[in-house]
């Protein structure tokens, strides 16, 4: 046999094995599609719990985590016509509220809708909160010893303070928050002035965890899970509540059915399952150290959740007013990354 | 929209600094393509996966990562080391303007030459191109570069027919470098022979130096990291498989067409700098127009890995070009011609196989393994084209990166980045021992 006919077989083998695979292994046709915007390190395993429980096989795409949540915001969106996901499971509720908005999402009043309380849940049932992450300020212990003092060393050193990009994730929402309570000018004037002066704007939640655990910051913005994971690793960090107007930013994931869907059973026993207590209990004890929003009974729930439940509990920022704020935000920051 | 004046320009200007300092560096380099050592450690620096470079700097940097000056001269380092090979390689296989003999002339006669201007062009163009198109390592250490704003602003919601649109100026640019990379090239004579230069300690210390930056220090870093993680890693053994068989199976496929087109295109050497000249754009631009055009074109398409495999088959072409055309210069003339007058006896023709086997078969399974190596770990294409249910190894690790630094990361990492290093270099060297042993029997 020639080379060449040799490079032929070859091709058409690894062709042919290609795409064996990808028709029996991959296919998503009978899957139930959920576009999960939940960190994988934490949602895999509740979904494939929920598959081994329900036996509705179900496919994920995650989002792409540069992008935090966006992403399958906006693969949604530009799907509106040919909608390939049934269910979106979003760390965040002001892109799934965008959604509900559009019409891209299909009511369903569930044991989960109804379980949650009205600050967590859509009034029309497109969408139900559980779980939810914290804003909170992240600090070096040994250098600031409360949240009043992490407040004025961000704004006295912003050479020795991190955020992440304002236009993803949870720190948009955080954002939104004071676009709304201080207004459009201010709360633009105030980015521009701190980054003016060495504010550092690096690529996420994460990295602002990262870089304050190291020493290379004093103070920053995170999240609850990222700042937990820390702590319980024990380096020498502390977290305060971030507060916009007196109340915390308590951020939910949300799970809802998008329009279209041709699995609408299988979709209905996911809401219902993800917005359920033993979700939410199971959230609360998982890495990410997510505080339950509805009833979770007698359950057991780490002290660390108890505490944040706390914060939450003396008054959280509405998020459902947040939805126009957040838009400006993005074509406000959209517009500066263009510049 | 298109990205800022500010990140174009800096991105291009950096590609130029990291170009200029690779082409410098790359007849110190170049020669140490004659040794076994040399050939290995310059494959090792090509194929090490910007996501573990990116993932292990950005970790154990983070003084970097704050410091915007910092993490600039950070991520040039370590794209200068990323290029060296590429412009070592391109050095060896653009012809020098003198003869052997003229150099030794002009030796002889202390005559100074000036420097090659054609060749450290043509080497230098591409070598631009190469570095600014780079992705994963710029996300990571979140450097202000063009691929990484293009790309969070499409994910982010950025309309299609926009981000294709935001590509167009980076595009030309890089069409620019390439069309001066073949005004140079088309000067210059084809070689009549592989002329074997003397490595010397200063490219042995260039590349060393760049082998500690974006190999050494990574695995030192990741490998101790690992170990407590691979019980985690072994929990979800299953998923991880078929992450690793999605990125690997879709590289081979790709590999192999890709080597296939070059060996049409190494015959024609215009012609194949033109079927690698939508390779050498970069995976974001290839993968944003397979987007528009599966949503245009081909519905039923979408969501399939079929636009994927494309891109990553368009993207890998050039490597596959450069490696065939590569192997051909390495000179076999004598032994070749002597299997040519064997094959033409009816009892030699199975010796006159062998043989031609050896010189030439053998090295271009290597090089396949290296093609397909380098595209099982690609991200661009894969996050942007892959079909839900179908998340490749390099994608999934690329998110997790973003949230934590664990042992069952850097374990993963180890992982999915390994196992697709021992599966195509032991499949290699079994296709190598089958084919070889058969041709010999």
């Amino acid at each position: 046999m020639g080379e060449r006919s040799l490079a032929g077989v070859a091709f058409v083998t690894a062709v042919t094995a290609l795409a064996a695979a990808w028709w029996f292994v991959w296919r998503t046709d009978d899957a139930l599609v959920v576009y999960c915007a939940h960190d994988a390190v934490f949602a895999e395993s509740i979904l494939r719990d929920f598959e081994r429980e329900t036996g509705h096989r179900v496919a994920i795409r995650f989002d792409t985590e540069a992008t935090k949540s966006l992403g399958l915001t906006e693969l949604i969106r530009r799907e509106r016509e040919h909608p390939r996901a049934d269910v979106f499971w979003n760390n965040q509720a002001l892109g799934t509220m965008q959604l509900a908005r559009e019409g891209l999402l299909e009511p369903y009043r569930g044991a989960g809708w109804s379980r949650m309380v009205p600050q967590w849940r859509d009034p029309d049932a497109r969408w139900v909160g559980f779980g939810a992450r914290l804003r909170v300020w992240i600090v070096r212990a040994d250098r600031i010893a409360d949240a009043d003092a992490a407040a004025r060393a961000f704004a006295e050193r912003p050479d020795r303070a991190a955020i992440a990009k304002p236009r993803f994730g949870t720190t948009l929402t955080h954002f939104a928050a004071r676009w709304h309570a201080r207004g459009a000018d201010a709360t633009a004037a105030w980015l521009d002035d701190w980054r003016a002066r060495g504010g550092r704007v690096v690529a996420g939640n994460a990295v602002v965890r990262d870089v304050v655990v190291s020493g290379a910051c004093d103070v920053g913005w995170t999240d609850t899970d990222d700042a937990s994971v820390a702590l319980e690793a024990g380096a020498p960090i502390a977290m305060y509540p971030l507060t916009v107007g007196g109340r915390v930013v308590c951020i939910p994931n949300t799970v809802a059915i998008v329009r279209g869907t041709r699995r609408r059973a299988a979709a209905e026993a996911l809401v219902d399952y993800l917005a359920s207590a033993a979700v939410e209990v199971a959230l609360a004890h998982g890495r990410a150290r997510q505080v339950p929003l509805g009833p979770t009974g007698d359950a057991s729930i780490p002290a660390v959740v108890e505490r944040l439940r706390d914060w939450c509990a003396r008054g959280a920022v509405d998020l459902h007013a947040l939805v126009d704020a957040r838009l400006a935000c993005l074509e406000h920051l959209g517009d500066e990354d263009a510049r | 929209m298109t990205p800022s004046a500010a990140v174009l320009g800096e991105s291009a200007l950096r590609a130029a600094a990291v170009a200029a300092i690779a082409t410098i560096a790359a007849p110190s380099v170049g020669p140490w393509l004659g040794r076994a050592s040399g050939r290995l450690a310059l494959a090792a620096l090509f194929v090490a996966p910007g996501l573990m470079i990116g993932h292990v700097w950005a970790t154990h940097a983070p003084t970097a990562l704050v410091d915007p000056a910092a993490r600039g001269g950070l991520y040039a380092a370590l794209s200068i080391a990323r290029a060296l090979p590429v412009a070592a390689l391109l050095w060896w296989l653009v012809p020098p303007r003198d003869t052997v003999r003229a150099r030794h002339v002009a030796r002889l006669a202390t005559v100074r030459r000036g420097l090659d201007v054609r060749r450290f062009a043509a080497t230098a163009a591409i070598a631009f191109v190469y570095a600014f198109t780079e992705f994963e390592i710029a996300a990571r250490l979140a450097v202000a570069s063009w691929p990484v704003a293009v790309f969070d602003a499409h994910a982010g919601g950025l309309a299609l027919s926009e981000s294709v649109a935001a590509v167009a100026i980076p595009a030309v640019i890089s069409l620019a470098a390439l069309g001066a990379a073949a005004f140079a090239l088309s000067g210059i004579p084809r070689p009549s022979s592989c002329q074997r230069p003397v490595a010397g300690w200063i490219g042995g210390l260039v590349l060393a130096l760049a082998l500690a930056l974006n190999v050494g220090a990574p695995l030192v870093w990741l490998l101790p990291d690992a170990l407590p993680g691979f019980a985690a890693v072994g929990r979800r053994a299953g998923a991880l498989a078929s992450e690793v068989a999605a990125s690997v199976g879709v590289a081979i496929v790709a590999a192999v067409a890709a080597d296939a087109i070059a060996g049409i295109a190494v015959r024609r050497p215009r012609v194949g700098f033109t079927l690698a000249v939508p390779g050498l754009l970069g995976a974001l631009v290839l993968s944003l127009l397979a987007i528009a055009a599966t949503q245009a074109f081909g519905a039923a398409l979408y969501d399939t890995p079929v636009a994927w495999v494309v891109v990553a088959t368009a993207c890998l072409v050039p490597l596959s070009f450069v490696l065939r055309l590569a192997l051909a210069r390495v000179d076999h003339g004598p032994a070749l011609h002597a299997a040519r007058l064997l094959a033409a006896g009816p009892t030699t023709r199975a010796s006159a196989r062998a043989v031609r086997w050896s010189l030439v078969g053998r090295a271009r399974v290597g090089a396949l393994v290296v093609v397909a190596l380098v595209g099982s770990y690609e991200v661009t294409a894969a996050s942007l084209l892959a079909p839900t249910g179908m998340t490749p190894a390099p994608v999934r690790l690329y998110n997790l990166m973003h949230y934590e630094r664990s042992h069952a990361l850097s374990a993963m990492l180890v992982v999915a980045l390994g196992v697709p290093l021992v599966a195509l270099v032991a499949g290699g060297w079994t296709v190598r021992r089958a084919l070889g042993g058969r041709r010999n029997g």
